[in-house]
């Protein structure tokens, strides 16, 4: 679902780098993009391409010795330049954040229960009997069984999946306009993923809030994404909706992760994953982060980074044979 | 993390977890692969206070062995009518009340805590090390019987349970050493106990048994260097409680006796003039103090570098 | 949790009476009470023969014990030849002077080492931070009898050297009343309680710096909670549950370490009357020291069991 009404929250240019003893670490380079109410973008990439830190760095939760540039508008406030007390009324209410591994993402020593009244009642005047029922009823929104008596249990008592779910209601407490949920099913087991994932989908329809959905798995970017945009080395390498980036690929890399995708039902045989590794984001290749990687490669693309280039009006890609490669490819079939 | 209070002889200390994201470990990438040797080297040597502690550690080493033969005076030789000197260019130190270089009894008495505390250090590691490993290991009544055997030996407080076994059974070096060692293995075994328990679950020890290796050979080969790296600190860290726990013994006249001299003896010698030449007594003090402090600063500097997950300080 | 505490407890007792048994072998096959008679007999027969009646010397030593735990099992701990009065006694007066120092260097110390920790956890990198944690080393690296004597004399003797005041005691117990009894205790406190914080904030620090390190810490702000709140309500009780352990083991060390600090400032508690005890061989008195720090040690244990019980739900005690 896209529209052209205001975006809920744009971001132009956002660069992330980290002072380290070893030097000048970039994690994310000119991110610019942006998410409408109500829609989902997806931010697909390998680890270390920037996601998580793309988002840490919209919520302002980033380490201390990070360096931030660039600008993040949401509800007419940019946030990098808020300060930390607007941040604090935005976090768990205007924008929520839902965090890999759920074991460690909730307090061993509190219930379950308490946590999410503390979301609740940090932002809403609430008393203490309206905000357990509330979380009662988020607890069964979000699929947790016998949810009543499940409020007062503690982290460790629950199945991954579950503190998955009750990660999700924490999140969705106060409605926020924005849900952030960083890899929600890496950390759970296959058989578990796809039942969180419906459970957030659901969830997102019901709030209509937007998402941004960070994952490194395409099959859960098909299910639930409006838009799509994937990461490589701290840039954004393709950007569109759904159906442009899987159909209508423009980018190298994104082709070659589409392609590494074992496919039970195709007919090839061999896996075909792609060559070489990631680059160090201490010292990154000169032009094009992908070329030592790339089926396509030239001279050219070792000179200069590319930019972004319009692919259609709201598809881009970061190539510097993009007219080559794809347009060409268009034209023809 | 411990189980209960028993698993702890001293707290052992979670390292330093500090949120800067090295590039290497973002992302899990490294410009070279370097060996874990190598690695911890490198780590250890950006360490500064490790420097220092190793630095400091050498030179007062050194001071007490070659530092007599720079004075004319013997360990014993008394001059009676020098005695009770404060400082001077003749006796470095000054003298005690029957004529001796304090200087040169200083140097002496701190070859001879060194010595107990290498001794203490060397047994209670050897000790300790095997008996942890072997609990850890093979579990059931073996575990059971040395944890009892932990349990045992740190039922009362150490200073007084020392107190009554030195007194009877440490009157010379070897005696010292022994009684110390008792009471300090058992912080090492624990250490081992608790890291081999937690690398025994680990999937690289279940894939050792599927190839056949026999248990020596998983201890040995798999088991014992993933434990080097914390023992290594242990040591230290033994080493400085060694030293501290004999100075106080000797100090209380139950520990080293005359004619020998440790830092801790002489302390206790210069207690009755500390009100005419407080120096007297802040020599041998200061050196223990200076000996701890730079093992200890070895110690953390050992642990950052060979705890891969700890993160060094910057700077 | 009663049947948890029972069950520790039935199982220390059998240890408990097998350090016992190990420190009284210990002591009586190094010393002979009746060594200064072998000189004397035949003529001073009589007092050998007293002196074997009191002590039990006839009976071999692996099995002397057992007269003392048949004694002691019954409430009766002998008396003290060092210091003339029953053990009960010397246990009862001694220990509480000793509990006057002891324990409020605990108290101030436990406080003063986990604000200390959170303001170095937090601070970190900053010159507060490496301020407090090099104290802490060099706090570690001070024996306590080197403390001790640089406190009495900077403290105690220099001041009133250089100001011809004295604005505390040198330790010795003058009187009763809450002024002159806190001049007194003023310098051996202090000893014993920068002793604790050093050993407690290193420990504290390091804790509070894991846990704050943990995810949790992470979601808690992301949720909107003020860092004060972060800190305090979701790091700490966290950072506490290894700490309480630690403050057993702070107590029971404080206990051996007034040895050293109430000689050098001779106050009179447990530690003179213990050091009095091994110089004269004082068996009984010796054994009743040791039961009486062991029993406490055993106690301070189980008290940190069980409050790592409550602080920690994962850990559940049953």
């Amino acid at each position: 679902m896209t529209n052209n009404s205001e975006p809920l929250i744009s971001v132009k240019d956002l660069s992330v780098a980290f002072r380290t003893p070893d030097g000048l670490v970039r994690a994310v380079i000119d991110a610019t993009f942006d998410i409408h109410p109500g829609e989902v973008l997806a931010v697909v990439g390998e680890s270390g391409s920037g996601k998580s830190v793309t988002a840490l760095a919209l919520m302002r939760l980033h380490p201390k010795n990070a360096e931030i540039t660039g600008s993040v508008m949401f509800n007419g406030h940019d946030l990098l330049t808020a300060s930390e007390d607007e941040m604090r009324a935005i976090r768990g209410r205007d924008i929520a954040m839902i965090f890999q591994d759920p074991m460690t993402a909730m307090n061993p020593v509190f219930s379950v229960g308490s946590q999410i009244v503390e979301v609740i009642r940090l932002h809403r005047n609430v008393n203490k009997k309206q905000a357990w029922e509330r979380a009662v009823d988020l607890l069964q929104m979000v699929g947790v069984p016998d949810p009543k008596a499940r409020a007062s249990q503690y982290p460790h008592e629950y199945s991954g999946g579950m503190r998955q779910r009750a990660m999700i209601a924490m999140a969705i407490a106060n409605d926020p306009r924005l849900l952030i949920a960083d890899e929600p099913t890496t950390a759970l087991d296959v058989t578990v993923q796809a039942q969180v994932m419906e459970v957030l989908h659901d969830v997102q329809q019901a709030t209509g809030s937007a998402m941004m959905l960070i994952t490194h798995d395409l099959g859960v970017v098909a299910g639930s994404a409006d838009r799509v945009q994937v990461m490589y080395a701290s840039r954004v390498m393709e950007s569109g909706s759904v159906d442009e980036i899987f159909y209508e690929t423009s980018n190298p890399y994104t082709s070659a992760l589409l392609d590494s995708i074992p496919d039970i039902e195709g007919s090839r045989e061999l896996l075909q994953p792609i060559p070489g590794n990631p680059p160090s984001l201490l010292n990154p290749p000169s032009g094009c982060a992908f070329r030592p990687r790339c089926a396509h490669a030239t001279q050219e693309c070792g000179d200069s980074v590319p930019q972004m280039v319009d692919v259609s009006p709201a598809h881009m890609s970061r190539c510097h044979r993009v007219d080559e490669l794809y347009r060409l490819a268009e034209v023809s079939s | 993390m411990a189980e209960t209070i028993e698993d702890l002889v001293s707290p052992h200390e979670p390292p330093d977890r500090i949120p800067i994201f090295t590039a290497g470990e973002i992302e899990g990438l490294n410009t070279t692969p370097q060996s874990f040797g190598h690695l911890a080297w490198s780590r250890f040597r950006r360490h500064k206070l490790a420097i220092i502690g190793a630095v400091g550690l050498i030179f007062i080493v050194v001071m007490f062995i070659i530092g007599p033969s720079f004075s004319p005076y013997g360990f014993d030789e008394r001059n009676i009518a020098d005695r009770l000197q404060g400082p001077s260019f003749d006796h470095w130190f000054g003298t005690d009340e029957i004529g001796r270089d304090l200087f040169v009894r200083t140097a002496q008495g701190g070859r001879y805590s060194l010595l107990i505390g290498f001794l203490v250090a060397v047994l209670a590691t050897f000790v300790g090390t095997i008996l942890g490993a072997i609990a850890g290991f093979f579990g059931g009544w073996i575990d059971g019987i040395i944890s009892q055997m932990i349990n045992l030996v740190l039922i009362v407080p150490a200073l007084i349970a020392l107190s009554v076994f030195s007194k009877n059974f440490g009157r010379d070096a070897v005696g010292l050493s022994l009684v110390l060692a008792v009471l300090l293995w058992t912080r090492i075994a624990r250490v081992v106990r608790g890291l081999v328990l937690s690398i025994k679950e680990q999937e690289f020890i279940m894939a050792a048994r599927a190839a056949g290796a026999s248990n020596t050979r998983i201890i040995g080969r798999h088991v014992l260097p993933n434990v080097v790296g914390a023992v290594a600190v242990e040591v230290t860290l033994l080493l400085g409680t060694a030293i501290v726990l004999e100075s106080t013994l000797s100090f209380l006249g139950l520990g080293v006796q005359p004619p020998n001299a440790s830092l801790g003896t002489l302390v206790a010698d210069a207690k009755g003039s500390i009100e005419s030449d407080p120096v007297r007594v802040l020599i041998p003090g200061f050196c223990i103090v200076w000996i701890v402090l730079c093992v200890n600063f070895l110690g953390d500097g050992l642990r950052d570098a060979l705890d891969p997950r700890s993160k060094t300080e910057r700077g | 949790m009663f049947a948890y505490i029972t069950r520790r407890v039935l199982a220390t007792i059998p240890l408990l009476i097998l350090a016992l048994y190990l420190v009284f072998v210990g002591v009586s096959l190094t010393n002979d009470p009746r060594s200064s008679f072998y000189l004397c007999l035949p003529r001073c027969q009589d007092g050998f023969d007293r002196i074997t009646e009191v002590y039990d010397l006839d009976t071999p030593v692996l099995i002397r014990p057992l007269g003392w735990f048949t004694d002691a099992a019954q409430g009766d701990l002998g008396d003290s030849s060092a210091i003339g009065e029953p053990v009960w006694e010397v246990l009862r007066t001694r220990g509480w002077n000793t509990a006057m120092i002891a324990l409020p260097a605990f108290a101030i110390s436990a406080v003063l080492a986990l604000g200390l920790s959170v303001y170095s956890a937090r601070r970190q990198y900053t010159f507060g931070d490496y301020f407090f944690t090099g104290l802490a080393f060099l706090g570690l690296a001070f024996p306590s009898f080197v403390l001790a004597l640089l406190i009495q004399n900077v403290l105690g003797v220099q001041l009133e050297n250089w100001f011809g005041i004295k604005p505390f005691n040198t330790g010795r117990k003058s009187g009763d009343t809450f002024l002159e009894l806190l001049r007194d205790i003023a310098l051996p406190l202090l000893t014993l309680t920068i002793l604790s914080i050093s050993a407690d904030s290193r420990f504290g620090r390091a804790s509070m710096l894991e846990t704050l390190g943990q995810d949790y810490i992470r979601t808690a702000r992301a949720k909107g909670l003020s860092e004060n709140k972060v800190v305090w309500k979701h790091a700490l009780r966290n950072a506490l549950i290894p700490l309480v352990t630690l403050w057993a083991l702070s107590l029971s060390a404080l206990l051996g370490g007034s040895i050293v600090t109430e000689s050098i400032f001779s106050w009179p508690g447990l530690g003179p009357a213990f050091l009095q005890a091994l110089g004269d061989t004082d068996l009984d008195l010796i054994l009743g020291i040791v039961l009486f720090t062991g029993v406490l040690t055993v106690m301070f244990n189980l008290v940190a069991d069980v409050l790592y019980g409550v602080l920690d739900p994962r850990i559940r005690l049953g």
